[in-house]
């Protein structure tokens, strides 16, 4: 072939011979220059004055012609490939840079050119080469690069693991949160085995990837995962084949979102309603000696207005009494039923809002100074910052409280120092409510464990009173903690004051 | 009813001790008041009753605590519980030797019927 080609071309006139190669030029789109560095006068073809709307009768024949053209950002990185050519250390010269057309729009050009003249001594003096115009291909090049950033910026950003295998089940791509989640920190997966030093993934999702080869998608809303070594976490995923564009199956598909959080969420919200069920089932027995006492007052006090009644002379100081005792008794039980009335709500979807510190304080004592008394221990209560307003919610708050006063209870019912003291006072924009009470206080060695969940001393204790209770606390702004310092146990709970009006 | 029924009375409600007194003493009876099981105890070792009437939980000593001990003295006076909690064992302290379990409140009527029935 090429042996044809040649005694072809031998046989032209050099007449005929550039006519065919002008032919073969203009079909290859290509435009011709060349340049005499040693004057650095170029000649450009017509096509080469063509590619940029210039006119060739007009255009000047010097190098300027070119380099005044060229995106002043490329320009530099031309010089220095044009100069590894002159000197000789690359085979050809050959680069794509930008150029402004006539119209003010910039062309993309392949730009390849070798030495075509050398001095005697071996210095080159002759400079030819080719321009193409590569516009099209680097656009297309450009948008395919755009698109393939803006799939790797949304894979990188997808809050949900994601994996997608091929039918090797090697990986051919994973979002970040995917390589976060399963720990694969040896980026990239890409070409790896699924699950090649994960067997924990493996197991997990080893069935539904043969089940989404064959067609099959699967699902769950929640499984646990647990590694060892590690926390356990809640996963809602998903692995369902892709398929191609002829609808064959190309692989498989995996997402894997982790929920952990509104598990957690989920089971704190659950946990916390259950502590409040359980500190009503507690009150309510205590409660109903608290009303049992004062209707037995009551129904008493009745009888004995009845007879006074029946009686042919009235007797007024009796009957005075006996109203009179009805009423403190039955205000004592209104006390306790409004304080009941307030523990009982449910206000986690309440907005926090002003409470008196002391209704508070009178709803506490309510539910507990006659079960506290009537088991020998003395609740004092003194309250200094006044009637002051809290941000929250009153059953919250009086929840909180009340769990102080019963740990505080638990700890000195049947010894020889069994009191507590409930006390309030304003610190800058706080009110300080603390529980003291006349015990050892808390071992050194289980403080930093008091406020974890399921953490109990107490030999029925459920260890959940006083980590929820810190959750109430720090819903709006405040706090709970121990107080190690103070000389008898103390739990000092801040609560945040109400600020009236917009902030 | 018997006319001058002795009846100790121990709990540590005032209101409430005193309410049965003059309830009871308008039945005739002849009533004394202690306000916790040591100070029940402290009466009953120098005086005789017919009937204790006596709450269950109490400061410095409670019901159930105060009948052992009494026991145990070979006193064998008549004691009624009454009691304002739900969780009280009914069955364990009769097993103590009670006579009676009575929730609060109870009405004049059960009153009544306990005192004739001595």
């Amino acid at each position: 072939m090429q042996n044809t080609l040649k005694s072809f071309l031998d046989n032209l006139s050099p007449e005929a011979l550039i006519e065919r190669l002008k032919l073969a030029l203009d079909g290859s789109r290509l435009g011709i220059w060349d340049w005499d560095l040693t004057d650095n006068s170029v000649q450009f073809d017509q096509r080469w004055c063509e590619m940029l709307g210039l006119d060739h009768a007009t255009t000047p024949m010097t190098l300027e012609t070119w380099s005044s053209r060229v995106h002043p950002d490329d320009l530099d990185r031309c010089y220095v490939d044009i100069k590894a050519h002159l000197a000789g250390r690359t085979t050809t010269y050959e680069n794509v840079h930008r150029m402004r057309h006539a119209d003010g729009r910039w062309i993309s050009i392949l730009d390849r050119g070798r030495i075509s003249g050398r001095n005697p001594d071996g210095t080159p003096v002759r400079f030819t080469g080719t321009h193409f115009d590569v516009t099209a291909i680097e656009e297309a090049r450009r948008v395919l690069a755009t698109h393939d950033e803006q799939l790797q910026t949304l894979v990188a950003n997808l809050t949900t693991g994601v994996a997608m295998l091929d039918l090797e089940r090697r990986y051919l791509a994973a979002s970040s949160r995917w390589l976060q989640l399963h720990h694969l920190t040896e980026a990239p997966v890409t070409g790896r085995p699924f699950a090649e030093k994960t067997p924990a993934l493996k197991a997990r999702w080893l069935e539904p990837i043969e089940r989404a080869l064959q067609g099959e998608a699967s699902h769950d809303e929640e499984t646990c995962v647990q590694v060892p070594g590690r926390d356990a976490r809640w996963s809602r995923w998903d692995v369902r084949p892709w398929r191609r564009v002829d609808g064959t199956i190309g692989g498989v598909l995996i997402s894997d979102e982790d929920i952990t959080t509104a598990v957690l969420q989920r089971e704190r919200a659950e946990r916390e309603r259950n502590t409040r069920l359980a500190a009503l089932a507690l009150f309510a027995g205590g409660v109903a000696h608290e009303i049992n006492t004062p209707l037995q007052v009551i129904l008493n006090e009745a009888a004995l207005a009845r007879s006074a009644l029946a009686e042919p002379t009235l007797d007024r100081i009796a009957l005075a009494e006996s109203v009179s005792a009805i009423d403190v008794t039955a205000r004592r039980a209104a006390a306790i039923s409004r304080a009941l009335r307030t523990l009982s709500r449910d206000a986690r979807e309440d907005p926090p809002s002003a409470v008196t510190l002391a209704p508070l304080f009178d709803d506490a004592m309510a539910l507990c100074r006659s079960r506290f008394a009537s088991a020998g221990v003395t609740l004092t209560v003194e309250n200094r910052a006044g009637d002051v307003l809290l941000l929250g919610r009153s059953s919250e708050l009086l929840h909180v409280v009340l769990n102080l006063l019963n740990n505080a209870f638990d700890a000195v019912v049947n010894t020889n120092h069994a009191w507590i003291r409930l006390e309030a006072e304003l610190k800058g924009g706080t009110a300080l409510v603390r529980c003291i009470d006349g015990g050892r206080g808390v071992a050194p060695e289980h403080r930093h464990k008091l406020m974890t969940p399921f953490f109990t001393t107490k030999r029925h204790g459920t260890g959940i009173g006083l980590s929820v209770s810190r959750s109430l606390a720090e819903r709006d702004g405040g706090f709970l903690n121990y107080r190690p310092e103070a000389m008898t146990s103390t739990f000092e709970l801040g609560v945040p004051l109400y600020q009236a009006g917009p902030p | 009813l018997k006319p001058g029924l002795r009846v100790l009375l121990v709990d540590d409600e005032p209101l409430l001790v005193r309410s049965f007194a003059r309830l009871l003493r308008a039945r005739g009876a002849v009533t004394d008041t202690a306000e916790n099981g040591q100070a029940a105890l402290e009466k009953l070792a120098t005086q005789s009753f017919d009937l204790v009437l006596c709450d269950v939980r109490m400061p410095v000593m409670d019901g159930p605590s105060m009948l052992t001990e009494l026991r145990q003295r070979g006193d064998q006076t008549p004691l009624v519980f009454l009691t304002g909690y739900a969780d009280s064992s009914e069955h364990e302290m009769k097993a103590l030797g009670a006579r009676e379990v009575l929730g609060k409140p109870i009405d004049i009527e059960m009153l009544d019927r306990l005192l004739s029935s001595l």
